[in-house]
């Protein structure tokens, strides 16, 4: 009989820094994501000669960030059923009420910026494009940021 | 020996409460809507504009077949209601993140392109029935997805249950 493979998700929890697990670190990580491409993008485009290409390595700070959430989090806003007990689905299923939310606020918000300033839309593809994965990641940045300090083993 | 209790709310309302009846409630929303969307883009204002104020209709009916659960707080839900709001709202999510993911590859994508463009000067023109039209039926499928998962998923009604319809 062969056992099911555990998905790669999962694997993430393993070589997630412990500091990581802890829900202070979990924002902190959250706030980063946003915080560091938003400076370092707004600095290079101020430099705007090549020396703003120093600023390129800045990109992989969210990818690592984002890596180490899905990690703390145990990939849980992603897994499915057969992966969680009855509690974490409840959880599971509580984070996609507030990331439905948050994302039906975003919409809304565009909506009405775009309304008031058509004029908005020309030169924004990168932030079209900045939009979409973060609906895929939202979730996952939900549960980081709700789910309480991991209990202490004994 | 109990007397069956008996159901205070009308017939119309208390058909409702059958699963058939809400799917197909549903599947006439969202026939509506795509009419809506097609007429808008032959450039027919005002029968698109009537064919999503109907899909509106039939989405506020669909609010009261299912009990507003979709927007009820935890403290007027019980748990089984609760974890049905919870699951539409993951399904929702995804249905949501595509339908916005192909509105934002497609401006992505031709944005920079000279189409981009005409595609500007159309969003710009606000004033034009067919852009209103589309924009509405963007908005009430946002706001009804919720509601037609859930009409969609919730069971018949036991017998005792009927008589707690109208709650929410």
């Amino acid at each position: 009989m062969t056992m099911p493979q555990e998905p790669l998700n999962f694997k993430l929890s393993r070589v997630t820094p412990k500091w990581a697990f802890k829900q202070s670190a979990r924002r902190f990580l959250v706030i980063t994501f946003f915080l560091v491409p938003f400076v370092a993008g707004t600095a290079a485009g101020y430099i705007n000669s090549l020396w703003s290409l120093l600023f390129a390595p800045f990109a992989i700070v969210p990818i690592v960030c984002f890596l180490w959430l899905v990690g703390a989090t145990g990939a849980r806003a992603d897994s499915p059923n057969e992966y969680l007990d009855e509690r974490e689905i409840t959880v599971r299923n509580e984070v996609y009420l507030n990331a439905f939310r948050i994302l039906g606020a975003v919409i809304a918000f565009g909506f009405a910026v775009f309304t008031f300033f058509p004029d908005l839309l020309v030169g924004t593809n990168n932030v079209f494009a900045t939009l979409f994965p973060l609906a895929i990641l939202l979730p996952t940045f939900t549960l980081a940021w709700t789910q309480p300090d991991p209990l202490e083993e004994a | 020996m109990t007397q069956p209790i008996k159901n205070p709310f009308p017939t119309p309302i208390r058909l409702l409460g059958s699963q058939k009846n809400r799917r197909v409630i549903t599947v006439l929303s969202m026939v509506f809507l795509l009419v809506a969307i097609v007429l808008a883009r032959s450039s027919q204002g005002t029968w698109a504009l009537a064919a999503v104020i109907i899909s509106m209709v039939l989405g506020v009916v669909l609010h009261f077949a299912t009990r507003n659960i979709a927007n009820a707080m935890n403290i007027i839900t019980d748990e089984r209601e609760r974890s049905l709001r919870d699951h539409a709202h993951r399904i929702a999510y995804w249905v949501l993140s595509g339908i916005l993911g192909g509105i934002f590859g497609l401006v992505a994508g031709f944005i920079s392109t000279r189409e981009a463009e005409q595609v500007l000067v159309l969003v710009k023109d606000f004033h034009r029935l067919e852009i209103q039209v589309l924009l509405l039926s963007f908005m009430a499928v946002s706001l009804g997805l919720l509601t037609a998962i859930i009409a969609w998923l919730e069971p018949d009604p036991l017998e005792a249950e009927e008589t707690q319809f109208t709650r929410g």
